[in-house]
């Protein structure tokens, strides 16, 4: 039985310590949380001071003001600017160590530091963890290479680094290394190891304690006389400062990105907006806060998830919640094979193309829809639709519910795809980059290399391959939007430029994958011989991209679009 | 699997051979991170006469870490839960690496001797508690008699 319990019986310590995070936050930032409902303004959400004193990097882009950070100079501007100005101005008898530890105690609000500095000064220390003014400081802090016993690890050592603060509770540098690794996991401020001693280490020892290997510390680190924007503890009071403060900073959800971005308002052409039970289903598609990251990921500042339009938030939530609902249903679409509809020779998709032939039978078949290829590249691109008149022989047969279920499938299938395309084209691409690479290298091993040729001669294909990606997001999110969509003039006129984003998209990946399949060497030339194409497929997905969205924006404006969402 | 960390061996042998008044604790044979615990109840104490088991765990990162620790036995106590969780300081944010399993389970003990129903884990047990103490005390009289008496055990 003592291993039954071993498995199970502590599995809730994680959430107790969530709640002890929590209860750290002061009140005035669980308020500012609870204001977020996607119209909140500067003037009413406490947000970190100075902030808006700077302008450089600010972004106004339609109805959201904001500012692309990265982690290291967050740290640099609110946390070790901000004890530098309390140093220069309000404080200038503390040192910088104790004022960092102050204002993490006060979660990095200035203010506060000062009015509880001047309210009761020993208190505000005592409660820091910092030291009586006039301790003695004598005998505190590294002692380099001695003979110690350490009570901790109960080692006896004859040449060790050991650390105490002012109190003297002195340790071997081994056991503080992995005590301050082990306490830096919760931002909080980190006490001495000796149970109530509530005295706090400075940011900058922590750094220095964390640097120790085989008994000794990095000198390197010791000698650095403030701690930088490296520095790991406040790396995570940062997280955490971020994450308690969710309504103006976000994240970039782009995977392996560390960038964020900082709201700094929110403009509404009607003030009604701000009502946030209108707000709730507004159809103004111009107020979704897109944002762009300095790596050129765009994302929903509201959602923190990829640039969505043309739908707006509240349908993205509705579909989310449906595809969470149906994915039991959808999942054997997103498998990656399908079979021939010819011969039933089972076909693996493995671009981003949707134009299949069975290397059996030699069939042209669309990957979405299975049907002839040739039907569909006649006249227009076909695939997108829903046809009614299917509608109507499925109608016949079957029960309404299967059909409502056809519906969703029709249109969750056209948007998986397009995202597991996103992955095939990225793969696709790596491919033509690594042979173009191998390509410029010979080109420059040759007596006499062609001078046309340069590494800016190649930028094209990056570009063309971000309008892809793009032009796929848009389209994903257009099935979202034309599942939600009624029946309407209008709605077929947003098909129809649902089409051609379509069409240049898979032009272009086609494109990509003739360049990547073809045996021949010379995949290089036809790169450059293809250069123009290339070029004018992906301005072409750009502009279209952009009047789908239009289209969208003012069909829904006007009226002329609107959604049934029962 | 990893040596055992000499903290962990001396604090062992210490808990075997100058054993805590009340407490005994035995290092599992397959797993020496693993401890059966028993705790008596205090005299003077709604748990007197009874004898309570419990596990204790000492975690890869002990004693950065405090040790998990986990009542097996059914108790009637403000402080302890349905699932024998221990609702106390010394094992959450006060957890200092300068304090020992012995020091826990002294802590433990004494959290059996004074019940603290103003901090509480089990939020209907605090209640009662708050309510009617002397019911409160009579309920925690008879779990001990029914779910820790050494005679059942
Ligand atoms: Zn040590
Ligand atoms: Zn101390
Ligand atoms: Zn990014
Ligand atoms: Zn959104
Ligand atoms: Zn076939
Ligand atoms: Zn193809
Ligand atoms: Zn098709």
């Amino acid at each position: 039985m003592s291993d039954q319990g071993d498995d199970y019986s502590f599995e809730f310590e994680d959430s107790d310590e969530n709640s002890l995070v929590d209860s750290a936050l002061s009140s005035d930032d669980r308020d500012s949380e609870n204001e977020f409902t996607g119209g909140a303004s500067s003037t009413n959400v406490r947000t970190l001071p100075s902030s808006s004193n700077s302008s450089e990097g600010v972004v106004i882009k339609n109805s959201i003001v904001y500012k692309p950070w990265t982690l290291k100079d967050f740290i640099q501007k609110f946390f070790l600017d901000e004890a530098i100005s309390l140093k220069e101005m309000q404080l200038p008898q503390c040192d910088i160590d104790e004022l960092l530890i102050m204002l993490h105690y006060k979660n990095w609000q200035k203010e506060d530091v000062i009015n509880d500095y001047y309210d009761d000064l020993e208190r505000f220390r005592t409660r820091c963890g910092l030291p009586e003014i006039q301790s003695n400081k004598k005998d505190s802090g590294l002692l380099l290479g001695t003979r110690f016993s350490c009570l901790i690890c109960v080692e006896d050592y004859d040449n060790i680094d050991t650390y105490s603060l002012s109190c003297h509770h002195r340790y071997c540098i081994n056991c503080y290394q992995k005590y301050v690794d082990v306490s830096n996991r919760n931002g909080q401020l980190i006490r001495c190891i000796q149970s109530n001693c509530n005295l706090s280490i400075p940011h900058k020892d922590v750094s220095t304690l964390q640097s120790a290997s085989n008994g000794h510390i990095l000198e390197s680190e010791a000698k650095k006389p403030v701690p930088d924007s490296s520095n790991k503890l406040l790396a995570q009071a940062a997280k955490n400062y971020i994450e308690t403060h969710k309504n103006i900073w976000k994240w970039c959800p782009a995977p392996d990105c560390n960038f964020l971005t900082q709201l700094i308002d929110r403009k509404y052409e009607d003030k009604d907006k701000e009502n946030p039970i209108k707000y709730e289903k507004d159809l103004d598609i111009s107020d979704v806060p897109i944002v762009t990251c300095p790596n050129n990921h765009q994302f929903c500042h509201d959602c923190q998830y990829e640039n969505h339009l043309p739908c707006p938030c509240w349908i993205v939530k509705l579909w989310i919640k449906k595809c969470e609902d149906d994915s039991e249903t959808a999942n054997w679409i997103q498998a990656n094979t399908q079979s021939c509809p010819k011969c039933g020779t089972s076909i693996e998709k493995n671009g981003g193309c949707n134009h299949m032939s069975c290397f059996k039978c030699g069939f042209e078949f669309c990957w979405i829809c299975l049907s002839s290829w040739k039907e569909h590249g006649s006249s227009y691109y076909k695939c997108n639709r829903f046809n009614p008149e299917e509608v109507e022989a499925v109608k016949k047969v079957q029960q309404s519910r299967r059909l409502t279920l056809q519906r969703y499938l029709h249109f969750y299938k056209r948007f998986a795809v397009h995202e597991s395309s996103m992955e095939g084209d990225k793969k696709m691409i790596e491919k033509v980059d690594h042979k173009m690479n191998l390509f410029m290298e010979e080109e420059s091993k040759k007596k006499h290399p062609d001078r046309n040729l340069s590494w800016a001669n190649i930028q094209f294909l990056h570009d063309a391959i971000r309008s892809l990606t793009n032009g796929r997001k848009t389209l994903k999110w257009t099935y979202c939007f034309a599942f939600y969509l009624a029946k309407s003039n209008f709605a077929e006129i947003f098909e129809q430029m649902q089409d051609y984003l379509n069409k240049v998209v898979e032009d272009l990946s086609l494109i990509f994958e003739e360049l990547n399949n073809k045996k021949n060497k010379n995949n290089s030339d036809i790169i450059i011989k293809r250069k123009k194409e290339i070029i004018n497929l992906s301005d072409l997905i750009v502009k279209r991209q952009n009047l789908l969205i239009e289209c969208a924006q003012s069909g829904l404006n006007q009226g002329l679009l609107y959604f049934e969402t029962s | 699997m990893a040596a055992l960390p000499k903290r962990i061996i001396k604090e062992t042998e210490r808990l075997v051979s100058d054993p805590v008044p009340g407490i005994t604790a035995t290092p599992s044979e397959d797993n020496l991170r693993y401890f059966h615990v028993t705790i008596e109840g205090p005299s003077a104490s709604p748990y007197a006469g009874g004898l309570f088991k419990l596990e204790l765990y000492l975690p890869d990162d002990y004693p950065m870490c405090a040790p998990k620790v986990r009542f097996l036995t059914k108790i009637y106590h403000p402080n302890i839960d349905k699932l024998g969780r221990i609702c106390l300081d010394v094992l959450k944010d006060n957890w200092s690496p300068a304090l020992q399993i012995r020091t826990i389970l002294l802590s433990i003990q004494a959290l059996l001797a004074a019940p603290n129903p103003d901090d509480p884990l089990a939020n209907d047990v605090a209640e009662d508690w708050k309510k009617d103490e002397q019911a409160a005390i009579k309920m925690a009289q008879e779990w001990t008699a029914k779910y820790a008496s050494t005679s059942s055990q």
